[in-house]
């Protein structure tokens, strides 16, 4: 199966069950350089066996060239749904070039293959951000706090995109509800003008409670990006000031959405 | 590709072309095309309802507002806000403009200057309103005839 990127043809071999794509299940050779892939799927709740994806890096190597280190092709991972654990022992296990979320996405696939293989046009520096974006938050649990419906869908199928798993809350009372500790919320986006509590006023109260919570013996410390709906200086100051991490105005451009996330979550 | 798929793309590129060029819609609506999928396909027929639904509801409720004879000026700027906010999220560009100069207006305490822009809201809405679903029924059409539905430009 061929697929055409940018006018170059990359070859990739599926192997694994797949619904649309099925090629065969067995060992990929590198070759015309390295363009080849191998996408394996794994289902993160078999056992971690033999056949398991998690293991194909090492079977690669040990199987088909006697253990020898070889030039791997680029692999990517295929999952339904992975903690940030998981995405980390993936890393370990050799999937060290990128993680895709289940269900596929053209648009998706399409950049983290542009950021795999190196393709892709220099002139759009957003394109880069894509693939790096897709770093930052797969597999990540993000809390998104807006009391008006539409921004709310909107920012979490943003944030969906990349392969972030988004919860929302309609309201600052809500989002300190669902943040006291213990919780397992990698971030959390912040409408700031909301009735009844602001966005200030409801990230200073969980840092309160993030700071009763240390006396237990942990640090906790969700970070939080403001969602202004207007830029100013002011709004900045008052981020700052009230404990919170960052800020990204909506509707979220990708660049920008970059520069604030990877201030505050790192690459799995 | 049948006759009918390619008379009806070239429909809605037309149709969707001359909405960005005369400012109903900026790149936002695009950007909300991009998050729709085979795994979320309705996503942005959804959101144009939510759009849809909100914008009645806030436009009753500005009305509401604006017809005591002290006016709270504080309840319109949060409406107007409201409005303004869901507007940028769908890319509805002219709706978005005139909440700028409500909230003007709204600040400065200007009876007059509100109820003026109450009544553009209302006649922008209702413009865009129209003409995102025609834009969607065109979608609708494209699909059903088996084609794909051209990248807005």
């Amino acid at each position: 199966m061929n697929l055409m990127i940018d006018e170059k043809h990359v070859e990739i071999l599926i192997a694994g069950m797949w619904r649309k794509w099925i090629e065969h299940g067995g060992a990929v050779d590198g070759k015309d350089g390295g363009r080849i892939l191998g996408a394996w799927e794994v289902d993160m709740r078999d056992a971690w066996g033999y056949s398991s994806g998690l293991n194909f890096p090492s079977f690669l190597r040990t199987e088909r060239h006697g253990g020898k280190s070889i030039i791997c092709p680029k692999l990517i991972l295929i999952a339904t749904s992975m903690t940030s654990a998981e995405c980390e022992i993936a890393k370990l296990m050799g999937y060290a070039d990128t993680i895709i979320m289940k269900p596929l996405r053209a648009s998706m696939i399409a950049a983290c293959l542009q950021q795999v293989i190196g393709m892709g046009d220099e002139s759009q520096p957003g394109r880069e951000g894509t693939g790096n974006l897709q770093n930052l938050l797969c597999g990540k649990k993000i809390l998104v706090v807006d009391d008006n419906r539409v921004n709310r869908i909107v920012a979490a199928g943003a944030l969906k995109k990349y392969g972030a798993h988004v919860e929302c809350a309609d309201s600052g009372k809500a989002a300190i509800a669902k943040l006291e500790p213990p919780h397992t919320f990698d971030a959390c986006f912040m409408d700031i003008q909301m009735p009844e509590m602001d966005g200030f006023e409801a990230t200073h109260n969980i840092r309160k409670l993030e700071e009763i919570a240390k006396e237990s013996g942990k640090i906790w410390h969700v970070p939080i990006l403001a969602m202004p709906a207007d830029v100013i200086q002011a709004t900045y100051d008052e981020c700052v000031r009230c404990k919170m991490d960052g800020y990204v105005s909506k509707p979220f451009e990708e660049e920008q959405l970059y520069k604030a996330v990877s201030q505050v979550l790192s690459r799995t | 590709m049948s006759m009918e798929v390619a008379k009806l793309q070239q429909k809605f590129l037309d149709y969707s072309n001359s909405l960005f060029q005369d400012g109903f819609l900026d790149d936002q609506f695009i950007q909300l095309h991009m998050l729709q999928d085979d795994s979320n396909p309705d996503f942005v027929a959804e959101v144009v309802t939510l759009f849809g639904e909100d914008s009645e509801r806030l436009i009753a409720e500005l009305s509401a507002a604006l017809q005591h004879d002290t006016i709270d000026y504080r309840k319109v700027d949060a409406y107007v806000h409201q409005f303004k906010g869901s507007s940028s999220s769908i890319g509805a560009q002219r709706v978005k403009a005139v909440c700028s100069d409500f909230r003007v207006y709204a600040d400065a305490k200007n009876r007059e200057g509100c109820l003026q822009c109450l009544q553009l809201i209302k006649q922008e809405f209702s413009l865009i309103k129209h003409k995102l679903d025609s834009l969607l029924k065109l979608e609708e059409q494209i699909i059903a005839a088996g084609g794909t539905v051209p990248f807005m430009d």
